[in-house]
This record gives C-alpha cells, structure tokens and sequence, in this order.
C-alpha cells in the first residue's frame, strides 16, 4: 500500500520543479462536488480512492441526471449555501454564472507555483476552442473535460439498398431528401431529438445552415430575436416535417437516449447525434448495428456548415469552504494520465485535451468500426469547424430555447403552422430579453 | 387563579404558535415575495413591483394555459375517482363475498407517486410498454400516448385514478359499513328501488364522509405533480402542466423567483375557492 502511494505520489511530482506542490497538505479534509451523470464524471467516481490514497483528501461526488443536476447546481449556487466546492458547469453557463460572481476565477490559483504543478496541468494542452468557452471577460472561470459536437451516424446497408449515395448527406437538401426515401419498410428515415428542451441542440444546423439565427447579431451582443426571419421559418418547418412525418413513433419527445435507442434497435436510418455517444451507439452488447454505421459531418447549407459544439466543464464556486483542496483534486483530475484512462477504461471519448486526441491507444481504442467514412475525423473535423456561439450563451437561454421548443413541437403536432409558432416564440423570446434587459 | 377562558387561551397558545410559525408565516413571506420583481439572473431586481399580477400573470399564455390544466385535474380526476370509488364500494358493501378485493385494491395507494409515474411511462411507450401489447391483441394500433396533449392528458387521468380511487373506496366503504342499519332495512321493506335507496337513503346518510373525502381529492388532486413530473414532465406542448409545475419551471429552472411567488400565490387563492364552499357546507351540517 505505502509503495503504491509512493509511487502515485513521484508520478505526480516532478523533480524539476522549484516549487513542489505539497500533496498531503490537505489530509483528511472533504471535497464536495456535484456533476450530472456525463461519461467523464461517472468515469472519475471508480478514481475517487487514488486521490485518497494521494493526498488524504476524500472527495464526494454526487451525481444527478442532467436537468436534476443543472437545477441543483443552479440553486445552491445562486443561494450561496456552499454545499458543493465543484460544480458541473456546461459552457452555455460559465457566462451567467460568472457574471453572478458565482464563480471562482481560476488565474490566481493556477499562478500560484504552492498550489499548482504546471506539467501535472498541462493547461496548453487543453483544447483552446473549449477552454475559451469557460471564459468570461477574459478571467477562467472552469477548466474543460468534455467536447461536444453532433454528427450524422447512417446505415451504409440501407443506404446502398436504396441506391443513395452517403455523398449525398452532405447537403441538407440531399439530407431531408434521403430521409423521405428511406423512410419505407417499418423504417424510420431519421431520427432527431423532438423534445423541446433539447430539439435546438440539432436544428441550430438547419437553421443556421439556411441562413437563419436566434439573435441579430451574437459576436456584437445584438440580442434582438429573429425568430420569424424567412430562413428561420423554413428551417423549423423543415425540422418539423422530419420529426413529424419521417421518425420512429414518440419522436417528438426524444431525448438523446431514445435518438441513441433508436439506431441501436436497428429500425433506423440516418441519426444525428452526440458524437460523444459513438462508443453507446455501437455497443457490442446492445447495438445491432455495429458495424453497419458510416460517419459524416452534419449537412452544410447555403449558408455554411454548423456542427452543433458545447463542452462541459468543472468549475469552483465562489463561496467554496475548501477551495484549495478542491483546485488539487481538479489538477489531478483532469491532467492527461487520468483523461487517457478514463479514455480507455471508460465511454468517455469527448477527451479536452489535445496529446489525448493523438495518443495511439485512444486511437486504436476509438476508431469505431464502420462502413463508411472515420469516426474519430468526422468528431474531430466538426470539432474543428465548430463555433462557440452555436447558440446563445446568456442567462435568459434556457427560457427562449424551451419556448422555441415548444414552438417547434406545435408544428410537429399540426397544432399551428410554421409561421405563427416562429411568431409566438419570437413574441415569447423578446418579451424574456426585454425582461433580462439584453435588448431595450 | 385563571378564568377558564385565559385559561384556554393560554394553554392553546403553543399550537397557535406551531401553526403560526409553520403555515402562516410562510405563505404570508410568499405573498411578500410576489411582490417582487425578483430574479436570481438579474442582479439588483430584488425591489418591490406589483408588475407580477398588474401584468405578466395576465399576458402570459402559458400562466393561463396551466390554469386551465389545473382546472381540469381538479374537476376531471376527482370527478372519475369519486364516482368510480363510491360505485366499488358499494358493491363490495352489498356483495361482502368480494371484501378479500379490498385489501388488494390499496395497493396502488401505496406505491410513492414517482414510482407510479415511471410505471405509467414505461407502460405507455409506443410498442416497447406493455399497454400497447394487450390492445394490440384486439387490432388497435400502437397509440403514442405520452406524445399527443390529448392522449397524455388522459394518461396521467388514467394514472391518478388507478392510484387514488382506493382510497375513496376505503374511505366511503368505512362510511357505508358505519351507517345505522334500520333506514336501510325501512326503505327495503318500503319497496324502495336499489337506485332511490342509494340516493334518498345512503348518499344523505353518507354526506359528511363524502365532503371530507372530496375536500381531500380536491387538494390531494393537484399534488399529482411528481406523478406528471415523471411521465411527461408537463408535456407534450404544456398540455399536463398544471400551475404548480409550472411555477417549479419558472422559479427553479428560469431562476425568476418573484414571479413564481404571485404564481403559487394564485396557487393557493384557486385551492381556497374550490375548497371554501365545501368547508362551509360541512360547517353548516355539523351544527345542524
């Protein structure tokens, strides 16, 4: 026991370094940290006891599914009751929260040479793009673990069945038009998520590939919704056409797990999904289709291509009562040893770090089998291509997007026509700006 | 010495104080709260605005829409589950053969509202639940039950009742078992109708029981939140949102708290108009 400590404890020390970060400083305090149940942080669970065994600090990690857990962090962190050090922060959340003050800037910390080992955390070799997203007028306010993007997941055999070259996906016109002609048989031409609070995460591609947007202008902080643009119109009219007319039965309330259900079943042709979730969509006990699956980027429109990108992040709370030991447990939680374990034991595949990305065995281990195009370049290529403000990163989002939801799902239901939910939700989206006083 | 009535006062005192403390209080801080423009994302709204019930509430659709909801839980399932539970108990009161059924039947009752939702919801999924199977025996096509507002409505009704009419049955039969036996026995040999006896005899004989239990459906009706919660989370398109959660997915989801205050405060203020006439009622009965 005592050895394997040891040599836990010199793996993470460098000899070089001037300032050697005291481990043991901490032992016997509790870190509390909350997280919704993401593969990264179920992963880290089955750790806890190194970091034990490291630095005598026990961490308790509570995880929740991920509206539960967003709620939770939400309260504690708005009523400052200091129940957890660690938060669970999605990017579209940094900003709010930090504004709120109730985040804990990172820059001092990761400063301090007492507190920090640099190589252990190899903050260059985080992903720029997703460290970036945890930003908030240039202060770090939560360091990454997880990359999210969307690509499209098709079935090479019914593909070639029907003649459709997987070229064609590439468009979303060759997109909607491959749908309607596999959708035949007892197979459901696509399937996408319908449920309102979740459905912009995929037709952001639709709307903003056809030209349309949420907001006047994101970069400049124009806020003024757009909803009832022509574009956008079409966009949420096309989304409600695929939904409604070209899906498994339920679809309007699917939620990424039944997407992920959908094409494991195998009745299924075209998915668009979290690249994160290959690993669950060709699990070898519960899919029938591994194997049978190509990979592409999500469809390009006039306007361009928009893979869906988001990442998750852990950050401090500004009135965390251990701050210190948590900001020791965060470093070693994140440092690249870890993230390729986890990597490799785990479903975690969204790694943050880049010498991951590279790494032969996280290759080897993630190539997934396929019958057409790369897994692994369809997840990094849209990684690539993706931008920041896919969607609007301010407090009154959550709002504005259950609304457009809601709007959305009205079409698919025939209860209003794509015009007038477009005209509620951009009635409903200006009312919650003019209330959060983003716009006058 | 005391006088009886500081005598009673003084030993009453403490309840009143508990109560005070526990009901009260509260309500009276949620009222002040309502008062607010208070948002946990906009820093410095925490000022007082009668903007809540001069404005927002009535143009807000989806307020209105809840409403509605609401009256329709209140009205629709308690409605079924009165009927449905007074028509059992009677027969398990004339036929006393069929009384093992009863212990049965509280089964529902007893299993925690969450868990009846997840059961419904895994039930009613298109062609994986259960439902669809035995129905699919009889030809009827696989219906997406949780997905459409009508049909969802009627899912959750269909839950809340399984779950609750035992407990009118129990209720009601604990009632029929306790009436005096000779106004049954008179209208019998008076040729009275199993029809007029029910409703000349039984029901007025029966009423008192009957308010209490109606009083407590009417309330216990709109706390069928987690069993929503759990199947449909208020959808598809709002149609099972009642007021309750939607004042949970404006206070904790979109952080307004001021807002969601003047919501439950309406909350409370429909409860007190459903409930008071037939507090009253009860009242009047009691000292006739």
């Amino acid at each position: 026991m005592r050895k394997t400590v040891l040599a836990a404890l010199m793996s993470f020390m460098p000899f070089t370094a001037a300032h050697a970060v005291d481990w043991k400083r901490y032992e016997g305090q509790e870190v509390n940290m909350i997280c919704m149940t993401i593969t990264w942080c179920v992963a880290l669970e089955d750790q806890l006891a190194d970091f034990e065994d490291l630095t005598g600090i026990t961490v308790n990690l509570d995880l929740f599914e991920e509206s539960a857990a967003h709620q939770k962090v939400r309260t504690e962190l708005a009523s400052g009751s200091g129940a957890y050090d660690i938060v669970w922060v999605q990017a579209n959340w940094s900003i709010p929260y930090a504004k709120q003050g109730w985040l804990e800037p990172l820059q001092p910390l990761i400063d301090n040479p007492d507190l920090t080992d640099a190589d252990l955390l190899g903050f260059d070799d985080l992903m720029p793009s997703l460290t970036n997203l945890m930003r908030f007028e240039g202060a770090l306010y939560g360091l990454p673990f997880f990359a999210a993007t969307i690509i499209t997941y098709y079935r090479a055999d019914l593909l070639e069945a029907a003649g459709i070259d997987p070229a064609q996906l590439d468009t979303i016109e060759g997109f909607s038009a491959a749908v309607k002609a596999l959708n035949k048989d007892g197979v459901a031409g696509v399937a996408m998520r319908g449920h309102p609070d979740e459905s912009s995460w995929h037709q952001t591609v639709f709307m903003k590939g056809l030209g349309g947007g949420y907001v006047e202008d994101i970069k400049n902080e124009n806020y003024q919704p757009t909803l009832t643009s022509p574009e956008a119109i079409e966009a949420a009219s096309l989304y409600a056409d695929m939904i409604a007319n070209y899906s498994p039965d339920g679809a309007i309330n699917f939620k990424f797990s039944d997407v992920v259900v959908a094409m494991q079943q195998g009745n299924t042709a075209i998915i668009m999904e979290g690249a994160p979730l290959g690993g669950r969509i060709n699990d070898p006990e519960k899919s029938t289709v591994r194997g049978k699956l190509g990979y592409a980027m999500v469809p390009q429109g006039p306007n361009g291509r928009h893979p869906a990108f988001t990442g998750h992040g852990v950050a401090l709370a500004a009135d965390a009562p251990n701050q210190e030991p948590a900001w020791l447990f965060l470093q070693w939680a994140l440092s690249r040893d870890l993230t390729l374990k986890i990597a490799l034991e785990s479903n975690h595949v969204a790694v943050s770090r880049n010498s991951v990305w590279q790494d032969p065995t996280f290759i080897e281990k993630w190539n997934l089998p396929g019958a057409g195009g790369d897994f692994l370049k369809a997840f990094q290529d849209s990684l690539n291509a993706a931008d920041p403000d896919y969607r609007p990163r301010i407090s009154g989002w959550g709002e504005v997007n259950r609304s457009y939801g809601e709007a959305l799902q009205s079409i698919m239901l025939g209860d209003k026509s794509a015009e007038e939910a477009m005209a509620d939700a951009q009635a409903k989206a200006v009312e919650v700006m003019t209330r959060l006083g983003y716009i006058e | 010495m005391l006088s009886d009535k500081s005598t009673f006062r003084l030993l009453s005192a403490p309840a009143l104080l508990l109560l005070a403390a526990l009901t009260v209080i509260p309500i009276l801080l949620l009222f002040g709260l309502s008062l607010t423009s208070w948002s946990l994302l906009v820093p410095g709204s925490f000022k007082f605005s009668f903007v809540n019930y001069a404005e927002r509430m009535f143009s807000d659709e989806n307020f209105v829409h809840s409403l509605g909801v609401t009256f329709y839980y209140i009205i629709v399932n308690t409605l079924i589950q009165m009927t449905l539970g007074f028509l059992i108990a009677f027969l398990l009161f004339r036929y006393t053969k069929l009384r093992f059924l009863r212990a049965i039947m509280i089964i529902p009752m007893l299993v925690p509202p969450a868990v009846v939702g997840l059961m419904w919801k895994m039930m009613l999924i298109p062609n994986l639940g259960g439902l669809d199977y035995y129905l699919g025996l009889f030809g009827i096509p696989a219906i997406d039950w949780l997905g459409n507002p009508g049909t969802a409505l009627a899912a959750v009704t269909i839950a809340s009742v399984w779950e609750w009419t035992p407990f009118v049955i129990v209720v009601m039969l604990a009632g029929l078992d306790s009436l005096p036996r000779s106004p049954l026995e008179a209208a019998v040999m008076d040729g009275a109708s199993t029809l007029k006896t029910v409703f000349y005899v039984i029901i007025p004989m029966l009423r008192p029981i009957i308010i209490v239990t109606l009083l407590l459906r009417i309330i216990e009706s709109l706390a069928i939140l987690p069993v929503v919660f759990m199947m449909t989370g208020g959808g598809p398109a709002r149609a099972t949102e009642a007021i309750n959660l939607y004042a949970y997915h404006v206070g904790l989801e979109y952080l307004d708290i001021g807002y969601a205050a003047s919501i439950l405060v309406a909350f409370i203020f429909i409860l007190l108009i459903f409930c008071t006439p037939i507090i009253l009622s009860s009242l009047k009965s009691d000292s006739k």
